[in-house]
């Protein structure tokens, strides 16, 4: 005791010892599991992984014979056929692996796994832990390497290469390639328009002027039509489609600009009279663009990261199902289960499909799909949901459905609706951009109108200049600065944003819903309270109940380790009622009321009352003890909820949980509004009406049955500790599980609104002060394309104000 | 001041040589892992290319050899 785990650092069990000689010190290990994975790392001579990691492992999962010949079927040519591809006898395959905590497991693996004969090279990504082999089959099968994988402590899922994957992959270095065209171009056009500026005081050869003219025109043409191209295509599709956006002036500036300038490099240069009076905006508008989408990279990084490791559906169930068949048990991928086959499904194994129990008795852990952290009792006639976790004994179940069509497949589909009919968010700078743009273009036409009819010769530098004082650039940068510098300071106190409407969707949030288990509440029991009767004491009553649930792999049995001594002998389970068995010779029984003293009253009215769960001890007739156990809240759930009320925001709780604990939560935390035992479906229409009603709704949770409603709700928050796909449909992600910090970001959130609507205000005085001028050919295009510059580096250090 | 009727072009020429290369980069994955190399860094995992002190580098088959099948 007090000691804790030198590979996982979890805390070892009493009674328990596991030692090895690691660099000359004694080390203890809280199972074998994780000595056997140390030990393993040593003898391969790589105990420096020890000393390079920033994090601690994960506790391994155990690891049966049976799962050994699980992945034996991955050698299984019709089960590599969707994710390895081959060619000359090299096979390559893209694996997901999880249980990777900081970088020095990634050095770990890599060298590892690249030592076993055959592998040509295996190569981990830092971001999204997706693992890229080579490999030669006839060398070393590819169960070998899973099965080291596995030996190491980590967990490899086969990546299916989909077209979303793929497009995002695609878009991202199509991104990088623009970034680096508009950024050389700006680079090497500043250079040109250098002497050009300078050019103005000191006169310069006008053939010269000419030749930069030439030379950066031809450095803009890519950048016009090759890095801008998304700016344009968003352009023309929201022409399309009649609605006017920020992508139309950023367009219209970088069009105008372009052909403009090409205009003047042309004339000029066949008059022969290339003078400076008449500017270009080559360098301008090359650096616009750079500027422009590296705003856009920053963002979609931010929206990859951490977002795009275990999500497929595939992942929630597993990839092969042991199918009980006339010739005996056979592993079988789970894609070719059909309906009525036999399934095995073993202690600690997720059951495969949705089916009936046939034979035999155990508790399922449906937390996943239900949340409610209690294990279900199931016998046979039960039904049985594809994904949720046997936690004591083998069952054997029959189909019901193919895994494509299970209970977890169809929560999926309803997410992929609940997505589409998410109500659009419409950003505060893109109203105001839509009424600018049509100002704008307005203005535009009326000056050149007027001039054409007046003076045609001065006409067209005079429209550019307006078009060039009217440049949105600053108006543009208004809220993608704000929200980077925003997003940039909420990342470092742990929370992640995702998408782009969350800070002004938190503005106007009415109503905050919560899941219970795992968001207001920690989601694992708690030892409260006991109470003994009889001469017990409560250490002695404690020891015993440790002893007995030493034998259980129940969640209850967890609360007790801490307490364990020595084992109990004889120790059976009775499904759904509790233990029995023998402590130093007597023989004890624990568990519910009914089962441990079926005789006795209740022994004080609270306990009955009182929502908790009750877990007694009693020497067979006699009732020895009583076990409080209770999911604790989060100790800054209080607070978090009562600033979250003092602001006039409503809370409130939709939980899968059963109602007297929803109620306790409730009460405790002050929250009137609450629904207990809800579905995913009943939670999504519960949203749903709400934001019928006008209402601004946010979601937080972190269960898989949260994921309809929080891709159906405004904003969705996932907690950090939420399935990954939970995190990959979520708008933000609470990394660190701090209430606490949801506040922050709430406020943080009115601070960059503030600082937008500075930003914007500014913008548009200064556009709008400098038009008139312009409109009346007051404003050279040269001092326009400045004064441009200034008011967007003006709104850029008003951004970073938010940084602090 | 005539011979940059020539440097330009070429520094064009360049500029689109370097362009290109980045391309390459990039479709090549080099740009996928922005964070890997940081880190790389402190992976002491170039002993063999470290001479030892008979002058003679440290081989890594020496502890290449026993570990190669462990299971």
């Amino acid at each position: 005791m007090g000691q804790d785990c030198y590979h996982c650092g979890e805390a070892i069990p009493g009674g328990f010892s596991a030692e090895l000689t690691i660099a000359d010190q004694k080390q203890h290990f809280c199972c074998y599991g994780c000595m056997a994975i140390a030990e393993t790392i040593v003898s391969g001579g790589l105990e420096n992984f020890y000393q390079h990691r920033t994090e601690l492992s994960e506790k391994p999962l155990e690891f049966t014979p049976a799962q050994q010949n699980e992945l034996a079927l991955y050698d299984d040519p019709a089960m590599q056929a969707d994710f390895v591809e081959c060619s000359l006898g090299l096979s390559e395959a893209a694996f997901n692996i999880s249980g990777i905590t900081c970088a020095a497991c990634i050095w770990l693996l890599e060298r590892e796994i690249n030592r076993i004969d055959g592998i040509e090279s295996f190569v981990i990504h830092h971001t999204s832990h997706k693992a890229r082999l080579q490999w030669r089959q006839d060398q070393s099968p590819l169960s070998l390497i899973l099965l080291k994988i596995r030996s190491l402590g980590y967990q490899a899922h086969p990546y299916r290469n989909d077209e979303a994957r793929k497009q995002a992959q695609t878009e991202r270095r199509m991104t990088l390639f623009r970034i680096a065209v508009a950024g050389i171009a700006s680079m090497q056009n500043m250079m040109f328009s250098l002497p050009i500026y300078l050019g103005i005081f000191n006169g310069i050869e006008a053939e010269f002027i000419s030749l930069f003219r030439w030379v950066s025109m031809v450095m803009c043409t890519p950048v016009v039509f090759f890095a801008a191209l998304p700016f344009l295509r968003a352009a023309i599709r929201d022409l399309k489609s009649r609605h006017l956006t920020m992508d139309i002036p950023v367009s219209l500036a970088i069009l105008a600009a372009y052909f403009a300038s090409s205009y003047i490099t042309l004339v000029d240069t066949f008059s022969g009279v290339a003078s400076i009076k008449s500017d270009v905006y080559f360098d301008s508008v090359s650096m616009f663009t750079f500027f422009l989408l590296l705003g856009r990279f920053l963002e979609m990084q931010a929206r990859h990261k951490h977002l795009n490791s275990d999500s497929e559906l595939g992942q929630l169930l597993p990839a092969t199902a042991i199918v009980k068949t006339d010739q005996g048990e056979v592993s079988k991928p789970a894609h070719q289960l059909e309906i009525g086959d036999l399934l095995v499904v073993r202690q600690g194994q997720i059951a495969p499909a949705d089916g009936i129990v046939i034979e035999g008795e155990s508790s399922f852990d449906e937390s996943a799909l239900t949340g409610e952290f209690l294990p279900v009792a199931k016998i046979p006639g039960s039904h049985i949901s594809g994904g949720t976790a046997n936690i004591e004994n083998t069952l054997i179940i029959r189909a019901s459905a193919q895994p494509r069509h299970s209970r977890v497949a169809a929560i999926i589909k309803l997410l992929d609706q609940a997505q589409s009919e998410k109500p659009a968010t419409v950003r505060l700078a893109d109203q105001i951009a839509s009424y600018f743009v049509a100002f704008v273009l307005f203005i535009s036409t009326v000056t050149a109108l007027y001039w054409w009819m007046n003076d045609p010769d001065q006409a067209f530098a005079i429209v550019l200049s307006v078009l060039v004082v009217t440049c949105p650039c600053a108006l543009s940068l208004a809220t993608p600065t704000a929200l980077t510098a925003a997003n940039t300071y909420l990342r470092s106190k742990g929370f992640l944003i995702a998408k782009g409407h969350v800070l002004e969707a938190m503005n106007s949030t009415t109503d905050i819903i919560f899941d219970k288990t795992g968001t207001l509440t920690e989601g694992n029991l708690r030892l409260e309270k006991t109470e003994t009767f009889q001469n017990m004491n409560e250490q002695q009553a404690l020891e015993i109940a440790a002893a007995l649930e030493q034998h259980s792999s129940h969640p209850i049995a967890e609360v007790f380790k801490p307490f364990y001594k020595t084992a109990a002998q004889r120790v059976s389970t009775q499904l759904g009622k509790g233990l029995e068995g023998h402590y130093q010779g007597q023989n004890y029984r624990l568990g519910s009321l009914g089962f441990v003293a079926p005789d006795q009253q209740p022994p004080s009215e609270k306990a009955v009352t009182r929502p908790r769960l009750s877990i007694y001890l009693s020497d067979g007739n006699q009732l020895l003890a009583c076990f409080s156990l209770s999911d604790t809240l989060r100790h800054a759930s209080t607070d978090s909820v009562r600033l979250f009320q003092q602001h006039g925001i409503r809370v409130h709780i939709l939980s899968g949980d059963q109602a007297a604990s929803v109620q306790l939560t409730a009460q405790q935390l002050g929250i009137e509004n609450f629904k207990s035992a809800q579905s995913p479906e009943q939670k999504l229409a519960y949203v749903q009406n709400l934001q019928q009603q006008g209402r601004q709704i946010t979601m937080i949770g972190d269960g898989i049955n949260d994921l309809p409603v929080l891709s159906g709700a405004k904003l969705s928050i996932a907690m950090g500790s939420a399935s990954d796909i939970a995190k990959l449909n979520s708008d933000a992600v609470l990394l660190n599980d701090h209430l606490e910090v949801l506040n922050t970001a709430f406020q943080s959130a009115k601070t960059t609104r503030k600082i937008v609507k500075q930003n914007i205000i500014w913008a548009i005085t200064y556009n709008t002060a400098m038009l008139p001028m312009a409109m009346l050919g007051w404003v050279p295009p040269y001092f326009a394309a400045l004064g441009m510059s200034l008011s967007s580096l003006i709104v850029v250090f008003n951004s970073l104000r938010l940084k602090h | 001041m005539e011979i940059l009727f020539i440097l330009i072009p070429i520094s064009v020429f360049l500029v689109a040589i370097a362009i290109a290369v980045f391309g390459w980069a990039v479709k090549n994955g080099q740009y996928d892992d922005l964070e890997g190399p940081a880190h790389s860094i402190l992976y002491d995992d170039d002993e063999d290319m470290i001479p030892g002190p008979d002058n003679s580098p440290r081989s890594r088959k020496q502890t290449d050899t026993s570990p190669k099948q462990t299971q």
